[in-house]
């Protein structure tokens, strides 16, 4: 079933410096529970992508359609860097965005609760961001984003500001918490080895005016992590594909 | 973390070795200040200076005790602290919800920008003569005297703090829905919570500039008062205890204001 559609999507930008057209022509269709990923070169409007389907900007032509059974908030937005207040502690971080839509109240409070203690943070709900590894931290702003329960989550290069190793062990983390949450995900991400061990499909995009060049379905279900999956011969093939389309 | 005792002994040694360091710190900083009373006690009382135009520190204590005993000290005191106090609260309200205003309305910032600027470089101390005629003599003049010489820079800063904060940071609030009301809040005001100490820090050592420097102009009571007049009747001794007072009643502002500063800083872990 089909749950986001970006229907002939085009954007421009102005500017004092003139018009950038940015998007040209974009038609996606994202299913439930997917995990699809968008590559292309640098500065070819992948986080405009991402602005647009999360409502901070509108297209200048085309339209964008949710489908929106439930009346609920159903976006959340994972940023590069996890963008974690330094004066306030992990919990009250993680209660920002609950704070700001007025839903702080025992139930989410409990949710919360759960998620930490599911995730690994609980014992450290009462640090401050700079006490606790960059790892913890990316985990700290995911649940900040699953606390309001979006059915779509949205991720912009939101691991590359990690390291090698933690970012393998980071993406392992955050694919099991997706899954398991049922949660459609879109990963913008330069790392191809990253966009082919998660997605379900991969978008391939043109310079800017980014168009869609390919999009390649992956069908690497039966291993079971994104790190197992990097070692897999048919990621190494499709690993060139892509880099050759990029080029 | 809890106190333990299973350090390393190199750890001890290290924390032994910083002790002793602020410790001696200390002492050379009491030896300067009592070494300097003393030297300054001993030549007013050998004669080696003139105290009709030094002064000497008993006779500073003498001159602090006979307008006490009149009852004039504590007048003076208050008054001083009394301007001072105002202004500091008036100026750093005003000048930071001006700032919040212009981070508010970016057209109202570009327009007042220049303006600003200018009245920033401008020695308030020349608008003096301006205010006394505007708002009359006495303790209104002098505390907007004072105002005057905190509002402009607190404003700017505070501004400026406000405009620093990331835009990535904006963003995330956005994408949560966030009004602009809210952003403030829960994102610009506590981001800038280091820079706006570093407000009240400059601020606490200006308003006793601007209301000494008002006092100077036009006052009937007050420590600038009393120095103004001390050196008019050539009383030196007048003039170096209301310094002294001033000294003393500037340390326990700033203190006060360091207090708060690291109350903040363990709050906001900064
Ligand atoms: N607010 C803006 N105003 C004007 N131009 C913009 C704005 N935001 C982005 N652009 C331009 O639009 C193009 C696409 O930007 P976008 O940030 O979507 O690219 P990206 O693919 O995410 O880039 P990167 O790989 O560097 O993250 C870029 O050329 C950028 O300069
Ligand atoms: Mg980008």
């Amino acid at each position: 079933m089909s749950i986001l559609k970006l229907n002939n999507v085009s954007l421009t930008y102005f500017s004092k410096n003139g018009e950038t057209k940015a998007l040209d022509n974009i038609s996606l269709d994202i299913k439930e529970k997917e995990f699809v990923s968008i590559v292309g070169p640098s500065g070819c409007g992948k986080t405009t992508i991402l602005s647009l389907i999360s409502g901070l900007l509108k297209p200048t032509d085309g339209n964008i359609e949710i489908n929106n059974n439930s009346s609920e908030n159903m976006i959340g937005y994972m940023f590069q860097k996890d963008e974690l207040f330094e004066w306030r502690t992990i919990l009250d971080n993680i209660y920002l965005g609950l704070e700001i839509q007025k839903k702080l109240n025992n139930d989410s409070k409990e949710y919360v609760e759960g998620l930490l203690k599911k995730y690994g943070l609980w014992d450290f709900r009462n640090s401050h961001p700079s006490q606790i590894s960059g790892g913890m931290r990316q985990r700290a702003a995911l649940i900040r984003t699953l606390a309001l329960q979006p059915k779509i989550l949205l991720l912009d290069e939101a691991f590359s500001a990690l390291d090698y190793q933690t970012r393998l062990n980071v993406c392992d983390d955050v694919y099991k918490i997706l899954k398991e949450e049922g949660i459609t995900s879109i990963l913008v991400t330069h790392d191809i080895s990253e966009a082919i061990s998660m997605s379900d499909r991969i978008i391939v995009l043109t310079k800017r005016p980014a168009t869609i060049k390919t999009i390649h379905n992956i069908n690497l279900s039966h291993i079971d992590t994104p790190l197992k999956r990097r070692e897999s011969n048919e990621s190494k093939e499709l690993f060139n594909t892509i880099w050759e389309e990029l080029q | 973390m809890k106190k333990s005792n299973n350090h390393s002994k190199e750890y001890n040694n290290y924390i032994k070795k910083e002790k002793f360091k602020k410790i001696t710190i200390l002492v050379i900083q009491i030896l300067i200040l009592v070494g300097f009373i003393g030297a300054w006690e001993l030549l007013a009382m050998t004669g080696a200076i003139d105290t009709f135009i030094t002064s000497s520190p008993s006779k500073i204590i003498e001159t602090i005790g006979n307008i006490a005993s009149t009852g004039e000290l504590w007048l003076h005191i208050s008054t001083t602290l009394y301007e001072s106090i105002l202004a500091f609260v008036i100026a750093t309200g005003l000048g930071t919800m001006l700032a919040i205003i212009l981070w508010w309305n970016k057209t109202l910032q570009k327009i007042t920008e220049p303006f600003l600027v200018v009245l920033n470089s401008l020695p308030k101390i020349a608008l003096g003569p301006m205010i006394i005629i505007w708002v009359g003599i006495g303790t209104k003049s002098i505390v907007m005297m004072a105002v005057l010489i905190m509002i402009i820079i607190t404003t700017i800063t505070m501004l400026n703090a406000y405009q620093n904060c990331e835009n990535s940071k904006i963003l995330l609030l956005r994408s949560y829905g966030a009004n602009k009301f809210q952003v403030l809040t829960k994102l610009i005001i506590p981001n800038a919570t280091c820079d706006f100490i570093g407000v009240l820090k400059v601020n606490v050592g200006l308003t006793w500039v601007g209301t000494i420097m008002g006092e100077y102009l036009n006052s009937r009571a007050g420590l600038g008062y009393l120095i103004v007049y001390g050196s008019q009747v050539f009383n030196l001794n007048l003039v170096m205890a209301s310094t002294v007072i001033l000294c003393f009643l500037a340390a326990i502002m700033y203190f006060i204001v360091a207090w708060f500063e690291k109350i903040m800083k363990k709050k906001y872990n900064q």
